[in-house]
């Protein structure tokens, strides 16, 4: 036995290294760069001063670095009156959100520019108290529905506080924290998936042997009498089923209100997660 | 001890039952006779039963115990003059020197006329070859044990079985459920109703076969299962010359117990499938009065083999009616680590390629 777990710990690991020597692309320690590469445009929009005027620059400058650094645009945008514009005066405060937050994104510069095809950008309108993320293609898989979920779970005391200095900070250094820990993520789901792949080969190969080990079975005690019922035999005198109680339980289901949803728009997937605070 | 042996009138060569043309033959000169000729010489013997002779010439070994010596009979062959010692309930051998067919009435004396006995069918030849296939397309067998397979022993065997016909009045009571599930507006509802599920009513069960013989093993007779008794015939010993027979040595009463749970299983079940309509249902009562019981004592025919390999034997068995074989047989630890090994890997890596075929194309 110590052999075959030998040889099975073997192939794993030669699996392990195989898949990240492949597909680990990602995670090459030289060159982190996530996205595709980040432009030069404004990253952070401040329409009506939200954000202090001594942070505002700072925070300019560290969503430029960010974004330079890993190759992806990270935007935030703090707006007030969203719901005037026609185009978002829909029912669904949310769903305004998240479909102004994506035209942003995609909406082209005066110089027929546009933001990056990965990135991510941070949608705050003061008039319905909504915010949402949305993470665009690539980025879609570094910053996760859950990732997005608990960044708006860590702003939600200073949204309260109106303390949106602490809410931007909150949103760079987790998205940076994010981008940073992309690459032994990466390593750490392969290895996940290889681990996975290996236990699934293990369960086949114990079906099939177990198959090919029963064929070696032949004998076994008869605890059943069915090859010896006379046939026509059987005879139902009473059948009678009486109902007793009933039991009902009701489970939440999992849904993308105030969640997660996912958008095409302008030749980009978006998937994001929005919430009111 | 009363010894048997059917001399052919024509060449005086020892005559056996012939499970091909179903007749008594005399293997060197070919002569067939019918068993209504031989009747008459099983009654003429019946009717000349000498007692058992226990006294063991100990000059040569050590005296048996009682208890021992209670358990055997000696024969002298009256073809060859070997002397043997059989276990006392054999009712019917050969000769292990000349192959003399012999039976011994006196395994009978004391005991019961089997009801009926059911003549074998199928020969030696035919169990050699349900013993090749047998051993074909078992991937972990050992090479080794098909290669070499020296079969120790192949063995026709009337085996005594106890013949149980009964029917079952049941009343059952189950605890049935039926689930319903679905969605309502955010939520997922699991509605479960509960029944009480009665049921009653009566079957019939026939010629439900329970090996009487302590040597063979329950599972073994159980596996070659089952015997068309429609084949059975009046017992006549002519039926046994040239295979062994047992004796019973369990009696009705001590093997009614597997014939009941063998019953009692299949009642049950058959009333549960006049409730499929529900998601799950467990037993909460099952009343089985058992009526018009019968007991029948017969004779079926069995083919046993042995052999033995890395010093574990292995017993295999065929009906000697239906050519149903059964018998475990050995697994190769190293090729079922082989193919645990080739197995995991080819799953793996199936699995692997699946995933990545359903990645690329977006399904993951």
């Amino acid at each position: 036995m110590k052999k075959i777990f030998g040889s099975l710990m073997l192939a794993s690991l030669l699996a392990v290294a195989a898949s990240i020597f492949l597909f680990g692309g990602e995670a090459k320690a030289d060159d982190s760069k996530i996205g595709k590469g980040a432009t030069d445009y404004q990253k952070l929009f401040d329409f009506d001063d939200f954000i202090s005027d001594e942070k505002e620059a700072e925070f300019e400058s560290r969503l430029q670095a960010l974004s330079d650094k890993y190759g992806a645009d990270v935007v935030a945008v703090f707006d007030i009156d969203r719901p005037a514009r026609p185009e978002y005066n829909i029912p669904d405060e949310l769903e305004a959100t998240e479909l102004y937050a994506i035209d942003f994104y995609n909406e082209p510069f005066s110089d027929g520019g546009r933001y990056s095809d990965d990135g991510i950008i941070f949608m705050f309108t003061m008039a319905d108290r909504s915010v949402s993320i949305q993470s665009v293609d690539v980025i879609g898989d570094v910053v996760t529905f859950d990732d997005r979920e608990s960044i708006l779970d860590d702003m939600m005391t200073d949204f309260h506080n109106n303390n949106f200095d602490a809410v931007l900070d909150i949103y760079i250094n987790e998205v940076e924290e994010l981008f940073e820990g992309y690459g032994s993520r990466v390593v750490r789901q392969w290895i996940f998936r290889c681990v996975i792949f290996l236990v699934i080969g293990l369960i086949i190969g114990l079906i099939r042997v177990s198959v090919l080990k029963g064929q070696l079975k032949s004998v076994a005690i008869k605890t059943e009498a069915s090859d010896y019922i006379v046939p026509g035999s059987f005879n139902l005198r009473n059948s009678r089923d009486f109902f007793l109680y009933k039991t009902v339980s009701r489970v939440r289901r999992q849904s993308s209100s105030g969640g997660g949803s996912s958008h095409s728009s302008g030749g980009r997937s978006f998937s994001g997660s929005s919430r009111h605070v | 001890m009363a010894l048997l042996e059917y001399k052919c009138p024509c060449c005086s060569g020892a005559i056996e039952y012939n499970s091909t043309v179903g007749k008594m033959k005399c293997p060197y000169c070919d002569t067939e006779f019918e068993m209504e000729t031989l009747k008459e010489m099983d009654d003429a013997i019946s009717e000349d039963t000498i007692n058992d002779d226990l006294s063991w010439d100990t000059k040569a070994g050590l005296e048996w115990g009682d208890a021992e010596a209670s358990g055997m009979v000696s024969y002298e062959c009256k073809s060859c003059g070997a002397k043997i010692t059989f276990d006392s309930t054999t009712t019917a051998s050969s000769c292990p020197f000349c192959d003399n067919p012999i039976v011994m009435t006196a395994g009978f004396v004391g005991g019961l006329k089997p009801d009926f006995v059911i003549p074998f069918k199928l020969d030696k030849k035919a169990a050699k070859e349900a013993f090749n296939k047998h051993l074909t397309g078992k991937k972990l067998l050992p090479r080794v044990f098909k290669d070499q397979n020296h079969i120790d022993e192949i063995k026709g065997v009337y085996v005594p079985f106890w013949i149980f016909d009964s029917n079952a009045d049941a009343n059952m009571v189950f605890k049935g459920t039926k689930v319903r599930r679905y969605t309502s507006g955010q939520y997922d509802v699991t509605e479960t109703s509960y029944y009480r599920v009665l049921r009653s009513g009566s079957m019939a069960f026939a010629n439900i076969p329970v090996d009487g013989s302590e040597k063979m093993d329950d599972a073994l007779m159980d596996s070659v299962e089952p015997f068309d008794v429609k084949d059975g015939v009046e017992f006549q010993s002519a039926y046994l010359a040239g295979y062994c027979a047992d004796k019973y040595d369990v009696s009705p009463e001590d093997s009614i117990e597997r014939a009941n749970r063998r019953i009692r299983n299949s009642t049950e079940a058959a009333f549960r499938a006049t409730a499929s309509e529900y998601t799950t249902l467990s037993t909460e009562a099952n009343n089985i009065k058992l009526s018009n019981g019968k007991t029948r004592y017969a004779l079926l025919p069995l083919w046993i083999l042995n052999t033995t390999w890395n010093g574990e034997k292995y017993v295999f068995a065929m009906n000697g009616q239906t050519g149903k074989f059964v018998g475990n047989l050995p697994c190769d630890k190293g090729l079922y680590k082989k193919f645990l090994f080739t197995g995991t890997l080819v799953g793996t890596a199936v699995v692997a390629a699946g995933w990545f075929l359903l990645h690329f194309i977006g399904l993951l």
